[in-house]
């Protein structure tokens, strides 16, 4: 059995849970085995019914005291599960979530790991097979299960697509009974704030505009966001920008900052160092301006534009704008 | 108060080599500290700003060679340092790397927080904190972007999540892991560099932590089969000229492409 440790906020189901969805549709086309999943806290029946429509079979629902995430309560109830289950395969996205929750089930289970995943197989015994970013992302590394009986991996964000829901399906819903004392927790939740800046999250974007060193100042960055907003996009720099003080951390592409793979990357004034180029190589199509020809971006680039970045932005800018 | 830091030395970016076989190597690459273990340091040392009896010990799974790094993590301070290795450690999963890990706290005996990197980059795993803390049965905070409060027995801290952040509050012994954003690391002071020169380091082995045969590279769950360099290199499409051209035959070329 797979079975799928899926997520919710308040309520609704997260994108990242049918991407594993899609992944575990993937496997079943060459593995016919069941498919179970287990969602924490309050979710009503037709949003819990979402699961069956891209593909679980059994839904497991743990209620009371669950709706917000403690890793200690959330891995115990997981755990309490798998062992009553006994699943072969364990998967969850490789979201905050994920990755604080699933190692710890999987200690708990004597089973083995493989973290973000952008690729899953199963060989002829069921035993999974993973592809994983090493490096940085600058080697794949392939990942064998070969002595562990219960088989765990999370799935990067955005590799696969989302599930196809086919809204004529449905499955047996059954509670988790869950104990008080599942429920007690050294480390307490105090305040959760969400930091909604009504910006477009960088790992969500379409369309990323990013700036580096060669963006000379602070005051250019209004180039940049102007470029991103007209595409719809988000703003992202290089750690040279970042560390100049010229653009906040949580915009930084890279090894030290954030992996992205949006449709379409930006990289202006940024050379492509490797540290750089492992956070965005996988962006499906990378644009470069830059005025050095042989900058290292412009050779992972599907097109290169060699020129002074302050003369070309702005084209572009208002090229967009007159097209919107 | 007693603060154990988990450093791992690792090969820096772009150095290691994958041969045809499909296997890596990182003999010729430099080694240094793992970047992020910096800032689980700083992290320390922060803590012992407001409490200064606070002691610090660096605790590493490595080969002999990992002396280097643990020097160099105590240059930044440091009280202590233990280096875990034996000829079994090599090539171990998450799960027995964080074994090995545990059972190096349990005999440590003392600590009350344990503080590690958010994910070390070479394997790139992620795991080593959680499932430190699993073996432990620990609470963990991971993600910690901020300590707002620390006392002889709690720990109040930020940690980042997907769209935000949580104020978690955990009495002692806790687990953290830390993220860039708790601040750059304090540059090594003079006295931090001849402390770290001075510091016993104590090893202990696999008899040493009380583990068996359990633990060794065959027995691992998870094992990397191969592995593969991503060079990417595009034969891309080169505008050249002056500025506005450059832009007229690119958008004429995205048009063509039906990219934007
Ligand atoms: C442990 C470690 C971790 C790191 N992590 C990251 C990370 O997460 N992210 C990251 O980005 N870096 C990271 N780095 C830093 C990385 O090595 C590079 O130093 C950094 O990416 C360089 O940024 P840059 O390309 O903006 O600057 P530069 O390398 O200085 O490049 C500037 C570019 O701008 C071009 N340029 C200048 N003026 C113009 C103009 N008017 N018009 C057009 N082009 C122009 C230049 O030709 C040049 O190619 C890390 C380094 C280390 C050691
Ligand atoms: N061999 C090791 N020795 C000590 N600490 C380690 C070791 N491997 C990982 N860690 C710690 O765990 C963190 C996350 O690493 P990883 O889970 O391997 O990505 C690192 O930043 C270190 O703090």
């Amino acid at each position: 059995m797979i079975f799928v440790l899926a997520e919710q906020k308040k309520g609704v189901i997260q994108a990242g849970t049918f991407e594993v969805l899609e992944a575990v549709r993937q496997l079943r086309e060459s593995y016919s085995v069941a498919c179970a999943a287990l969602l924490f806290g309050s979710v009503d029946e037709a949003e819990a019914q979402k699961l069956a429509q891209g593909g679980v079979d059994q839904i497991y629902c743990a209620k009371e005291g669950l709706d917000s995430f403690s890793d200690e309560v959330y891995a115990r109830v997981a755990s309490k599960l798998v062992q009553e289950i006994k699943p072969k395969v364990v998967l969850t996205s490789a979201t905050f979530q994920g990755r604080s929750l699933a190692p710890r089930v999987a200690v708990a289970s004597q089973a083995g790991m493989a973290a973000d995943c952008i690729e899953l197989k199963v060989d002829a015994e069921g035993n999974l097979q993973c592809v994983r970013p090493v490096f940085g992302g600058s080697i794949l590394g392939d990942v064998a299960f070969s002595e562990s009986p219960i088989q765990f991996a999370s799935i990067r964000r955005k590799v696969y697509p989302q599930v196809a829901l086919d809204s004529s399906k449905q499955a047996e819903i059954k509670p988790v009974a869950v104990v008080a004392e599942d429920l007690e927790s050294r480390a307490k939740v105090v305040d959760s704030v969400e930091e909604a800046t009504g910006e477009i999250k960088l790992t969500e974007a379409d369309v990323i505009v990013s700036g580096g060193r060669g963006m000379k100042g602070p005051e250019n960055f209004k180039m940049i966001q102007d470029l991103a907003d007209v595409l719809g996009g988000a703003m992202g720099a290089s750690r040279a920008a970042v560390d100049a003080g010229w653009i906040p951390y949580k915009h930084q592409v890279g090894q030290t900052g954030l992996t992205v793979k949006p449709r379409v990357y930006f990289a202006c004034g940024i050379s492509g160092a490797i540290q750089h180029l492992i956070g965005m190589q996988t962006s499906d199509v990378i644009i470069a301006i830059n005025k050095d020809p042989e900058a290292p971006m412009i050779k992972l680039a599907n097109y290169a534009l060699i020129g002074d970045l302050f003369e070309i932005v702005p084209l572009l800018t208002e090229h967009f704008k007159s097209k919107s | 108060m007693e603060i154990l830091v988990c450093v791992k030395r690792v090969p820096n970016t772009g150095q290691t080599s994958v041969d045809s076989s499909g296997q890596l190597s990182s003999a010729n690459a430099q080694h240094i500290l793992n970047p992020y273990d910096e800032y689980a340091v700083e992290q320390a040392l922060q803590i012992k700003d407001q409490i200064p009896d606070a002691k610090i010990t660096i605790i590493t799974m490595g080969s002999a060679d990992s002396e280097e790094v643990i020097r160099s993590a105590l240059s930044f301070g440091g009280d202590g340092a233990i280096l875990l290795s034996d000829p079994a450690f090599e090539n171990l999963d998450t799960f027995h790397t964080s074994l090995v890990l545990a059972k190096a706290v349990e005999k440590f005996g003392k600590a009350d927080v344990v503080i590690c990197g958010n994910k070390a980059i070479d394997a790139d795993t992620w795991q080593i904190p959680p499932q430190l803390a699993a073996h432990l049965n620990w609470p963990q905070i991971l993600f910690v972007k901020k300590v707002e409060a620390v006392s002889g027995e709690s720990i109040k801290a930020q940690r980042t999540t997907d769209d935000g952040y949580d104020l978690v509050e955990s009495q002692f012994p806790v687990l953290i892991s830390v993220i860039k954003e708790i601040g750059e690391p304090r540059l090594p002071s003079l006295k931090g560099k001849m402390n770290a020169k001075k510091v016993q380091i104590e090893t202990w082995d696999k008899a040493a932590l009380g583990l068996g045969d359990e633990v060794a590279a065959e027995k691992s769950f998870v094992k990397m089969a191969k592995y593969d360099k991503l060079e990417k290199s595009i034969d891309g499409k080169v505008f050249e000229g002056e500025a506005p051209q450059v832009v007229e035959q690119f958008l004429k070329a995205l048009e063509d492409d039906k990219v934007l």
